[in-house]
């Protein structure tokens, strides 16, 4: 029962990521992108006075990945909500693996998406959380498209550093205190007397994501 | 198996002194800032976005071509509304990083951040047949922006193209300028003649009935918004913010240098904006004297802003949407005000005149 509603409530998540990521023009979608959306909408969700939705989430070495995110977005793709596209596989010689990849949209031609869709207008967190997921998509859009993943992965929690090296993040109990967060609070102080709402946060923090990306 | 807080051993002020110094956060910073358009209404923000874009895209080295772009505000989504008015439509990328041969002669529909979208080939190469096909579809409502290249112009329709409404013109300059009072004084003019002298020129609601003089309700932040936009484009990249709260009152129009120097210090220039008025909207009588303390009132504000900030320049500068256009800077309160306040050439006032009539605008014009 538990592991039901845990499913649901990630298929939700999904659809209110995915649902962000058509109104900015972001798909479809690859793998690495929506992950690192997904990841990114977690360690900001104190800028819009919400909870990250996942508790913690294992540095990879690559950009931010959640495997059960995945496995419910493969159910999803199962069960027509959400329609892959441009599938192919990609050999990585240095890890020695092949990996599957795919584009991911929303099939909006699904009796059932539109039913949930009608839901979740109606659920007054779900629309909350979808606000900030529109605001964090179309920060996102103001990077290069390719760059997104590789920004996420320059987050300054997810980033391994000397200090700090840890295999696995803990996202909730560090929420409100991450270095993420507290970068996002010293804008105030670089751009003292400038109107930063938290729209703005998200599109300065994203775009100083891209700058590390660069190098 | 190891987890962390991810959080270092650092107290607030030891982190922020070091992110402050780090080159990508500033840069960072300054960019996210110049790309998020700080106004709350989507279609502004739209325009605002695109403008920056495309500005972007005519910087790349090329020759700019004649066919305009069409881009739509989607009310939907981007993809669902350019597939249905063309299957066959294309997820468009990053325009800003693009020339601008990649993205003319395009029917693009687009969210708020204005840098891409799904497209459609424009329709005979022409921004009027495009707005046909918008109207064809039920999307004759939806706000449009057309980018001509060549002309390097944006014209931007906040109710539609079909809605018969003159757009607001915007520029999309080559060069930027150096910010002296001269240049920021040729800016405002710009928007007085290109966008606001006639309403015949003028944006939607910009009168409720010009005949009368009688200026729209929205029509002071009209003014404040293609002023603030026309100061990004042609000051770039020096960041412009509008109604900013500080100790002393609200600045309407201030500018920010993302990296000061000391040629540039970190605040440029203030800019605040007034509209001398004959009618208020609804009609009733806005009197002689109230114009005159709005003009004192701005000669305050523009030198104590321009202190507060320490800001370079200070400009007040007045939309005169009065029928009468007497010379109010010359009236005695206003000679006394510009006497105590201006008291160095680093703080000027400037008239405007904008005309509720094409034949006042002309007769204006033939007298000099």
């Amino acid at each position: 029962m538990r592991h039901e509603l845990q499913s649901l409530k990630y298929r939700i998540r999904l659809i209110q990521l995915l649902t962000a990521a058509e109104q900015a023009a972001l798909v479809p979608i690859s793998l690495d992108k929506l992950h690192a959306f997904a990841f990114l909408a977690d360690v900001l969700s104190p800028v819009w006075n919400l909870r990250p939705f996942e508790d913690r989430i294992g540095r990879t070495g690559k950009s931010p990945y959640y495997p059960d995110l995945q496995k419910e977005l493969d159910l999803l793709v199962a069960m027509g909500l959400v329609e892959p596209s441009e599938l192919n596989y990609v050999v990585d010689e240095v890890e020695k693996e092949v990996r599957f990849n795919a584009l991911y949209a929303l099939r909006f031609s699904s009796a059932h998406l539109t039913k949930l869709a009608g839901a979740l207008r109606k659920d007054e967190t779900a629309v909350r959380e979808q606000a900030f997921l529109n605001a964090l998509a179309e920060a996102l859009a103001s990077l290069p498209d390719e760059e997104i993943a590789q920004a996420a992965s320059k987050d300054l929690v997810y980033e391994r550093s000397g200090l700090d090296n840890e295999d696995y993040i803990d996202l909730d109990q560090m929420s409100g205190t991450s270095r993420t967060v507290r970068a996002v609070a010293s804008f105030d102080q670089a751009f003292p007397g400038s109107k930063l709402t938290p729209a703005r946060r998200l599109y300065m923090y994203a775009n100083y994501l891209g700058r590390r990306a660069h190098g | 198996m190891q987890i962390t807080l991810g959080a270092v051993h650092m107290d607030d002020s030891e982190f922020t002194s070091q992110i402050l110094t780090e080159d990508a956060f500033r840069e960072g910073g300054a960019a996210g800032l110049a790309a998020a358009s700080g106004d709350e209404d989507p279609t502004l923000r739209f325009f605002d976005n695109l403008r920056r874009a495309a500005l972007a895209s005519l910087d790349f080295e090329g020759t700019l071509g004649e066919k305009p772009t069409v881009f739509v505000l989607s009310e939907r989504t981007p993809r669902l509304d350019a597939t249905r008015l063309n299957p066959a439509a294309k997820r468009l990328m990053d325009i800003n990083l693009r020339s601008p041969e990649e993205w003319e002669g395009m029917l693009v529909f687009t969210a708020p951040h204005g840098t891409g979208g799904w497209a459609v080939p424009l329709p005979n190469n022409s921004a009027d047949e495009a707005i046909d096909l918008l109207e064809h579809y039920g999307f004759g409502h939806l706000p449009i922006a057309v980018i001509y290249p060549r002309r390097r112009a944006l014209s931007c329709y906040r109710t539609g193209g079909a809605s018969g409404n003159a757009p607001m013109q915007l520029d999309l300059p080559a060069q930027t300028r150096q910010v002296t009072i001269d240049e920021i004084f040729a800016v405002l003019e710009d928007v007085r003649h290109n966008s606001l002298l006639t309403p015949q020129i003028g944006p939607p609601g910009f009168w409720a009935n010009p005949a009368e003089y009688e200026p729209g309700a929205e029509a002071e932040r009209t003014i404040q918004w293609i002023v603030a936009a026309q100061l990004r484009s042609n000051f770039r990249p020096i960041l412009v913010d509008t109604e900013q709260e500080i100790s002393l009152g609200r600045i309407d129009v201030l500018m920010t240098n993302p990296r000061p120097t000391t040629e540039l210090p970190q605040h440029p220039a203030i800019i605040e904006l007034k509209a001398l008025k004959s009618k208020s909207n609804g009609g009733a009588t806005f009197s002689h004297s109230k114009n005159v303390k709005a003009v004192v009132k701005g000669m305050r504000q523009a030198k104590s802003y321009r202190e507060e900030k320490k800001a370079r320049y200070s400009v007040l500068g007045c939309f005169d949407l009065r029928r009468d256009k007497s010379d109010i800077m010359t009236v005695k309160v206003c000679v006394m005000a510009r006497d105590r306040y201006f008291t160095d050439d680093r703080v000027k006032a400037f008239v405007f005149p904008v005309y509720g009539t094409t034949e006042d605008a002309q007769e204006a014009s033939a007298i000099g």
